[in-house]
């Protein structure tokens, strides 16, 4: 099913980019990575140039605080690419000078695994003024939306800005909810839901050889969970180790996509571009580092029935609160379930977990 | 713990070959987990009939969350994203890589590239390229923009 058909041909070679839209800024739009490729576009300017933002993930968002705000908007579906193709033709006038499209490539991939090297994967937790610490030289409407926020949140765990993000936050907050609420029939439930995607991936004509190692890798960390095996260190460490990490996150972009690929008569018409859902998928959920947009997170969200609030960050609006999304399994029903909602901060192009005050 | 997995999902790849091999793809060579080959036979009907070419699939421990390595050996199909050192481009080997794809998938992808090819030639960028690229096509940074072949 992921063979022939979609992938796109190139004869170019190391040659660069034509002026013609390329996938990669087709990726950019779709992904909502314009923010962060605005930042990179400033970030790299200095002796440093990159030929193309879009292949940078969100590490710009990890360590740097946002002191020049590109303009945001608070809902990633409605996001265009504009801002990043302004930030590639910046970038591709600075990178034509000095290096070819491969030295800057090759010196990109090397940052990128130096960043990767300085942020685990998932991170202790921190008290909340450490954000507010972050944009002490920056934006004062930032500022104050977290002095909002420390009303009711005491508490950030970030996340490695890999692209991957959305779908750890969410693993890690759902493993820890479980081992924290001790309840019997909810830990039971989950194990349930996890067991029923082995049908959904099937239903969606994922092939097993490609799922079944992910499959059991969630469900014995689950189970360990669920059998109170786990403290919050050892599942730090779980989510830390490279490998156990990124299957957890490959199984839950897995379950994402078969969610989407049963019920794309619903979600098709929010896609961008006229591709399909099973081009999306391909695209823009299976390929890990691949950025979450809202479409994702509901996917995920109703697929495992885990209930999500995210709190969205954007420099845009000039209100000081926070706006908050709720994603329910199921609207009508929100009384029913009765997890307690995961709940993430959302800075354009990043995810990390928030924790709430008792 | 890595090892394991890595030859766990081979080894299954390798079962699934050889019960349902697809057709005009044949696994030649598969003794270690460290790099196997395929002969791929061109599809009657196109202008590959006739033609088998040798595909060499190398793999890391990370392997499927990092994509194998894949390049043609010995006889080089002249194709307009194949270069004559043996480097493909086709971006499910590069950027668009993800572990839902397998070898069965990799050269089913290369089998229909070949397969849509309308016309016999080599890429126009074929003599600088082969002169600087490296030796692993994973070290190129490819672009993809040309949907039409």
């Amino acid at each position: 099913m992921n063979m022939g058909g979609g992938e796109n041909y190139d004869h170019t070679g190391s040659s660069a980019n034509s002026g013609t839209p390329t996938q990669k800024e087709i990726n950019a739009s779709v992904s909502n990575s314009s923010e962060h490729d605005s930042n990179a576009a400033s970030e790299h300017s200095t002796g440093t140039p990159t030929p193309s933002g879009s292949e940078e993930k969100e590490n710009a968002q990890e360590n740097e605080p946002q002191q020049n705000e590109p303009v945001q908007k608070t809902n990633p579906l409605s996001e265009s690419g504009e801002t990043s193709k302004e930030g590639e033709e910046t970038q591709q006038t600075v990178a034509q000078e000095k290096f070819t499209p491969q030295q800057n490539w090759e010196f990109e991939q090397s940052i990128k695994k130096e960043e990767a090297g300085k942020t685990p994967l998932v991170c202790l937790t921190e008290d909340i003024s450490k954000l507010y610490q972050e944009y002490e030289q920056g934006s004062e409407i930032y500022r104050q939306k977290i002095m909002k926020l420390a009303e009711k949140h005491s508490k950030i765990r970030r996340c490695r800005g890999d692209g991957n993000c959305f779908y750890r936050a969410f693993g890690f907050a759902w493993f820890e909810r479980l081992m924290e609420s001790r309840d019997k029939s909810l830990r039971q439930s989950a194990l349930n839901a996890l067991t029923a995607t082995n049908s959904l991936l099937n239903s969606a004509g994922y092939q097993s050889l490609v799922y079944e190692d992910a499959h059991d890798i969630v469900e014995k960390q689950m189970k360990a969970v669920a059998n109170g095996e786990h403290d919050e260190d050892m599942l730090l460490t779980i989510f830390q180790t490279d490998e156990i990490s990124n299957y957890i996150v490959y199984y839950l972009r897995l379950i994402t996509a078969a969610y989407l690929k049963l019920h794309h008569e619903e979600y098709e018409p929010f896609l961008e571009f006229e591709i399909g859902m099973d081009q999306f998928c391909t695209n823009f959920v299976e390929v890990m580092d691949q950025e979450a947009d809202h479409i994702h997170v509901i996917a995920l969200t109703k697929a495992l029935r885990v209930p999500v609030e995210i709190a969205y960050m954007s420099g845009s609006d000039a209100m000081e609160q926070v706006n908050f999304h709720e994603f329910y399994p199921d609207e009508e029903a929100k009384e029913t379930v009765t997890l307690k909602p995961l709940v993430l901060l959302y800075r354009p192009g990043h995810y990390d977990i928030l924790y709430r005050r008792e | 713990m890595s090892n394991a997995l890595f030859t766990k999902r081979l080894s299954k790849e390798l079962v699934d070959l050889k019960i349902n091999p697809p057709v005009g793809i044949e696994v030649t060579e598969a003794d270690t987990f460290k790099s196997w080959k395929l002969t791929l036979d061109g599809v009657d009907g196109t202008l590959y009939a006739g033609e088998r070419f040798t595909l060499e699939f190398r793999f890391s421990p990370n392997y499927p969350m990092e994509s194998p390595e894949v390049v043609f050996t010995g006889n080089i199909p002249i194709h307009p994203h194949i270069y004559s050192n043996g480097h493909i481009c086709l971006n499910v080997l590069y950027n668009q890589w993800s572990p839902v794809l397998s070898v069965r998938s990799v050269c089913l992808s290369i089998q229909s590239m070949l397969s849509s090819c309308t016309c016999k030639e080599p890429p126009p960028d074929n003599n600088h390229y082969v002169k600087t690229a490296k030796a692993s096509p994973k070290q190129t940074q490819w672009s993809f923009h040309d949907d039409s072949v």
